[in-house]
């Protein structure tokens, strides 16, 4: 009687519509529970498309769109997990900023208008040749970047530079992956990353030196917390980062001195007869003269200009002497500096001393940063000639024009120049024309209030972009509307050398085109689509850097196809025909694959070399007018880079500050006035940022840190490079700080 | 150049492209097309989690709980996304957070990130709070549930969870929140949160309930969060390297997260404002007209301006409802629920204010009968407004805030009543001066609690203690200072309408004067909060 009033009165309501929104059902087909509005009626799998993890996402459909995404558990990378970013992957391509049509400003106006796909591919054409014409060779130029797929990149680099004679090309790639691979290519004859993720489980001891794999690299990090010998984890980085707090040992070394930390434990661990004389021998040259050099950097030394204690130094040097399997990982701490090169190789010559590298749980390793930085690094045909060739090698250049079928006197003799060349040739008034796909300049680049003053001297600024939002953009006279990751094709190579395959799983919106056949139609309009007639689609052009690759370091003509990729979960490379003949024509290769496991090296001697040089001091030092060194990093798993994408989804903007924000030592604070939460002014001697403080005892006494999601942080960055790799170097800006008075305050 | 051209001879021709044809190629779906296909692999991810749920069965005085190991979380927010992906939940939904706890100490560097969820705690605010019995306590599992569709949206559990678990949606218009998916832990399979965790630092663990009991008043879950003995939490944070952050006396050591460091302005909550403050004018009233006469004309009119507020007043509550549809339901929860009991109480108390008022309308018409019935009918609505009136102001005292607390928010709303209800009187009465100046002076009196936060606060207070008086204050002068210059302002309005002789101006400033003032109850209420809980 009761329990039937109170239904029939709805009195209590245990069911009912609202209670139905959640139901979830077993799908019991391996997807697990899903929430019933969103069971798939088919899945496809991709590659995240941030990140240099790669890992591998299961794209769920309903209807052929895309509704939900959930890391694959089949794929060797990451074993069934993935960050904010790739949980929320679909989420950004729905966005109301999306460029949906080509756009043209006027010059004088400011106005904007709608044009047509033909109206744009052909102004942007004439342009170009009008420029070029006028100008001459210089004066065009492109940047490119690590967010694209490695087809769409070569397409490019062969258009521009074979097609179009645009002199001058880069990537973003110059910003984050360049210092790693010029030290690779010196030290080992080629860019080659040796490791494999799992080393990560298999080390007895991980050195992180200016990584942060707890933000940057999550998954990764996962892979180190599965590792189960109870290892030892080295993190040198001058803030106590997550990282640093799971470390069992945190060198809170002072800023930019980790080439002389690294140089004190070569002395160190070769004092200690911990030298791999057999490894040193058969497989290096040049450690003689590195031990004469590293002899000067006595513990002392060492721990007067590092900060760090001599006890530490020899803790260090034990674990590096006496472990069997040691590990170096560095990331954009080492790579993001002025003397980058010869810290990664100082890196490299710690695991060559010690023979830690060709066997499970070793190597000198850079993780890398974007999805496809190392697509870029071998086939975006900027730093290097297409298949990381040499442009001045003629021998190179005829391989390359036989292959691509490309007259061998469209195939520049040099390289050209890269990012800050071509940022001061538009200074000089030498550069007139940029076209820039998939990157923003105006945020990215160094000392970027310059950086926006020189786009807009651009008599030409050309964006192939997913949103019309980027700072970048903004400055654009022209706007092509290119389709995103997961409305084309392609493959990455992530930073473990791993080919994987991306799919087409959404539509791209009003006119959007992929780069790709961005790429074909301004072919057309050249008139050099004769040479890319073959390219038909991004398969096409995978089928030819296998041919490029042959008899290279990084040959990968043993994999037959996309869906050989797909259905394997990627392979490393090299993967040659010749690999696959001797492992057998039907076996699969093995998931995970190391490199120099023979003692070979790239050189043509086979050796891999010593390489080094004294340290030097940075360019600008903390003084009285400005007396904070200013660090930069990323600030949380959920923002990616410069928030292109990362804040289109409303879920990921509540997972990260939604004000920009600098930390300060607690003691810097108190002296100044200064509460968490205060809003403060940071200025540089170039420029200026307001931001709220937070006062946190996990930096050093005169460091502050801002993160670099936030477009004000490269307002006060400084241009300097590594003289190697050209990397800008963004963690040592010296600046000052106060607090925002009241009246400022009110204005705001 | 020529002989190189003679030599390189495209083997495939150029086809002219159209325009129409590439962004069809960009409509179709090469993925559907050619490599989707369903995962066939039978137990998905099982093996990597089946060591995170328990496999044992519950028993008696034992419940499933969320074991956190500090140590392995690094903050990537995996398990919040998955929370909202996995269970399909509002674009800004997310049933987990993670918050970080930091240090301003020296030779102390802290960044420890807190991943956070419901705690299905062993005596539930939420539950205990609930007017409509809306949320359930499984027997076996110990899981705190929310039935979405028995939820009125009166919001109160999110002001008795200290942890402020329970999420309120326009949108629905009710509040929903984390099952621990029960759904999915009832198959074995894992929540979504654990499933998703890259490091493995979530689990569901068994816990006994004699447990979770705390030792101490001050024992909290993690640094900085609140007490335990509110509500009994059973989530087991752990962590070997960082012991200080779950500690009990950790306050002291400089610890802080984002949500401990500064001040959040709360809702005011507005409907409630004016039910508050129209209904104590009304039992005020009704407690001047049991001691004045009750028959004259004057006074049936105070009695039926007395009903009136009171009716108003009890109505405006609907609007702070999200399904007012509902409402009926309110009673159900008596047993625990104070907000129940108000509702009982008060919606008695406008039936007796109704035919009291009309009793002595009849009189005055001469009806002998019902005049005898009107002294006891004030009486009896007085003292059920006063029954009421504790009733709601344990509304608040029972969430547990200290601001909020017994003592502060009796003598503020007691004074409240006696002021409204004196100058409401004396609003059709002419009353003399003097008593409307003291009726004056006893609104003032209500203020005195947010009088004491504002001088607390006027000390530079240590950052190692929680004083929520004194940051209460602090967030009154940082935020709230032009309605404080509004409440006085109100006051000396009320009190120039008294020497103008102007009563009903002054009654009328005065209600004004605790709308406000209520309002900033609300929107200045400051307590700890569990890391997290601010995003």
């Amino acid at each position: 009687m009761i329990p039937w009033l109170a239904n029939t009165l709805k009195i209590v309501a245990k069911a009912g519509p609202l209670t139905d929104q959640l139901k979830q059902v077993d799908t019991g087909r391996g997807l697990g529970v899903l929430p019933i509005a969103k069971v798939p009626d088919a899945t496809a799998n991709s590659i995240c498309g941030y990140c240099s993890t790669g890992c591998g996402l299961q794209i769920h459909l309903v209807d052929g769109k895309p509704v939900n995404v959930t890391p694959r558990a089949d794929y060797p990378v990451n074993l069934g997990m993935a960050c904010p970013k790739g949980w929320e992957s679909i989420r950004v391509l729905d966005a109301v900023d999306r460029a949906t049509v080509p756009l043209l400003r006027d010059r004088n106006t400011h106005a904007v208008r709608e044009i047509s796909w033909k109206e744009a591919i052909s102004h942007f054409c004439q342009q170009i040749k009008e420029i070029q014409r006028k100008y001459g060779e210089d004066s065009v130029a492109f940047i490119s970047t690590g967010q694209i797929p490695t087809e769409e990149m070569a397409f490019l680099g062969c258009l521009a530079k074979f097609g179009m004679g645009i002199k001058h090309g880069d990537g973003n790639t110059r910003q984050c992956m360049a210092t790693a691979a010029v030290a690779y290519k010196q030290s080992f004859g080629f860019d080659s990353p040796p490791f494999t993720y799992d080393d990560f489980e298999q080390s007895d001891v991980l050195m992180f030196v200016g990584a942060n794999p707890c933000v940057a690299h999550p998954i990764l990090w996962q892979r180190v917390l599965r590792n189960r010998r109870n290892p030892a984890i080295i993190v040198v980085d001058p803030r106590m980062t997550e990282t640093a707090m799971a470390a069992t040992e945190h060198v809170q070394a002072k800023p930019k001195s980790d080439l002389v930390l690294l140089y004190g434990l070569a002395r160190e661990v070769d004092r200690r007869g911990a030298v791999d004389w057999r490894f040193v021998n058969q497989s290096t040259v040049g450690f003689d003269a590195f031990r004469d050099f590293i002899a000067e950097y006595t513990l002392d030394r060492t721990s007067r200009e590092t900060g760090i204690s001599t006890e530490q130094l020899n803790r260090i040097a034990d674990h590096l002497s006496t472990s069997k399997r040691v590990s170096f990982w560095w990331t954009m701490g080492v790579n993001q500096s002025y003397q980058g090169v010869r810290t990664a190789q100082a890196i490299i010559n710690l695991a060559l001393m010690t023979g830690n590298i060709g066997r499970p749980g070793t190597g000198a390793n850079s993780i890398t940063g974007q999805c496809n930085a190392m697509g870029s690094r071998l086939f975006s045909n900027t730093s290097s000639l297409i298949g990381h060739h040499d442009f001045s090698n003629s021998e190179h250049r005829e391989k390359i024009s036989n292959l691509l079928e490309i007259p061998e006197a469209n195939i520049p003799t040099d390289a050209g120049w890269a990012y800050d060349q071509i940022m001061d040739g538009i200074d000089a008034g030498k550069v007139k024309a940029l076209w820039v796909i998939a990157t923003n300049t105006a945020h990215s680049w160094t000392d970027s209030m310059r950086a926006k003053r020189l786009l807009e001297k651009l008599d030409l600024l050309v964006v192939q972009d997913m949103y019309t939002t980027t700072e970048t953009a903004q400055h654009a006279d022209l706007i092509l509307p290119a389709a995103g990751w997961g409305e084309k094709e392609g493959t990455f190579i992530n930073s473990e050398r791993r080919i994987g395959t991306i799919k087409r799983i959404a539509k791209s919106p009003g006119q959007a085109l992929s780069d790709f056949n961005i790429f074909r139609l301004i072919a057309q309009e050249w008139g050099c689509d004769s040479w890319f007639a073959k390219w038909k689609r991004p398969a096409d052009v995978f089928e030819s850097l296998k041919t490029i690759s042959e008899g290279m370091p990084n040959d990968i003509t043993g994999i037959q196809s996309y869906e050989q990729l797909d259905s394997l979960g990627g392979i490393q490379w090299p993967w040659s025909s010749e690999d696959q003949k001797s492992l057998g024509p039907d076996r699969e290769p093995p998931r995970e694959r190391r490199l120099f496991s023979n003692g070979k090296f790239f050189h043509p001697d086979g050796k891999a070399k010593f390489l080094f040089e004294p340290t030097r001091a940075m360019p600008e030092t903390p003084n009285e007018v400005f007396p904070f060194l200013l660090l930069t990093g990323r600030g949380t798993v959920s923002q990616w880079h410069t928030q292109t994408r990362t804040s289109k989804s409303p879920l990921l903007r509540t997972l990260y500050p939604s004000d920009p924000y600098i930390e300060i030592h607690p003691d810097d604070a108190l002296r100044l006035g200064i509460h968490t939460r205060d809003w403060v002014l940071v200025e540089s001697p170039r420029g200026m940022a307001r931001v709220q403080a937070v006062v946190m005892s996990t930096l050093q006494l005169g460091q502050v840190f801002m993160p670099m999601h936030d477009h004000q942080t490269n307002h006060l960055t400084l241009q300097h490079i590594d003289p190697y790799s050209r990397q800008p170097s963004y963690k040592n800006t010296i600046v000052r700080i106060t607090r925002e008075s009241n009246e400022l305050r009110g204005k705001q | 150049m020529s002989v190189v051209e003679d030599r390189i001879q495209p083997k495939i021709a150029p086809q002219y492209l159209r325009l129409e044809d590439l962004l069809g190629e960009q409509r179709s779906m090469s993925a559907v097309d050619s490599f989707s296909y369903w995962h066939d692999q039978a137990e998905f991810q099982s093996d990597i989690y089946r060591a995170l749920v328990p496999t044992s069965v519950l028993e008696a005085g034992e419940q499933y709980a969320f074991e956190v190991d500090l140590d392995a979380c690094s903050g990537c927010k995996a398990c919040v996304v998955a929370c909202h992906n996995l269970n399909e939940l509002d674009e800004e939904e997310t049933w987990r957070k993670v918050g970080a706890i930091t240090s301003t100490k020296i030779g102390l560097p802290v960044v420890q990130h807190v991943t956070t969820a419901c705690h299905h705690c062993v005596d539930p605010g939420c539950l205990k709070g609930c007017p409509v019995k809306a949320y359930e306590k499984d027997d076996v599992t110990g899981i705190v549930k929310h039935l979405d569709d028995q939820c009125f949206g009166c919001k109160y559990c999110t002001m008795m969870c200290p942890y402020e678990v329970p999420q309120y949606s326009k949108k629905l218009g009710i509040v929903r929140k984390c099952d621990m998916c029960s759904q999915r832990l009832s198959i074995g399979s894992a929540p979504a949160c654990v499933q998703a965790c890259p490091n493995g630092a979530i689990r569901i663990s068994i816990v006994t309930r004699e447990q979770c009991r705390p030792t101490s008043r001050e024992e909290a879950l993690i640094a900085t969060a609140p007490a335990n003995f509110h509500t009994q939490p059973t989530t087991q944070y752990r962590s070997v390297r960082g012991s200080a952050l779950i500690q009990v006396d950790s306050q002291n050591i400089g610890l802080q997260s984002v949500e401990s460091a500064t001040e959040w302005l709360q809702d005011g909550h507005w409907p409630l404002v004016a039910m508050l403050t129209l209904s104590q004018a009304s039992i005020g009233i009704w407690t001047c007209l049991c001691i004045g006469t009750q028959t004259e004309r004057t006074t049936i009119a105070i009695a039926w301006l007395a009903t009136l507020l009171g009716v108003v007043g009890i109505h405006a509550a609907l609007l702070h409802l999200g399904r007012p549809s509902y409402a009926f339901r309110v009673f159900l929860g008596w047993r625990t629920s104070w907000l129940s009991r108000e509702a009982i109480v008060l919606g008695a108390f406008m039936a007796s204010s109704v035919a009291t008022s009309g009793l002595m309308t009849l009189s005055a018409w001469g009806f002998e009968a019902a005049a005898f019935l009107v002294a006891s009918g004030a009486w009896a609505t007085a003292l059920l407004g006063w029954i009421g009136a504790y009733c709601s102001a344990m509304i608040y005292v029972a969430t547990g805030r200290s601001v909020w607390n017994w003592s502060r928010t009796m003598w503020d709303m007691a004074w409240t009543i006696l002021g409204l209800g004196c100058l409401g009187y004396g609003a059709l009465t002419s009353l003399p001066i003097g008593w409307m100046i003291v009726a004056w002076a006893f609104s003032l009196l209500s203020t005195i609690p947010k009088c004491i936060d504002l001088v607390r606060s006027g000390y530079r207070q240590s950052l190692s203690t929680f004083d929520a008086s004194a940051r209460s204050g602090r967030l009154i002068r940082q935020k709230l200072m032009p309605q404080v210059g509004c409440l006085l302002g109100w006051s000396f309005i009320g009190l120039l309408a008294i020497f103008a002789g102007r009563n009903e101006i002054a009654f009328m400033a005065a209600i004004a004067f605790h709308l406000l003032h209520r309002w900033i109850y609300f929107a200045s209420c400051v307590f700890k909060r569990m890391p997290g809980a601010a995003s």
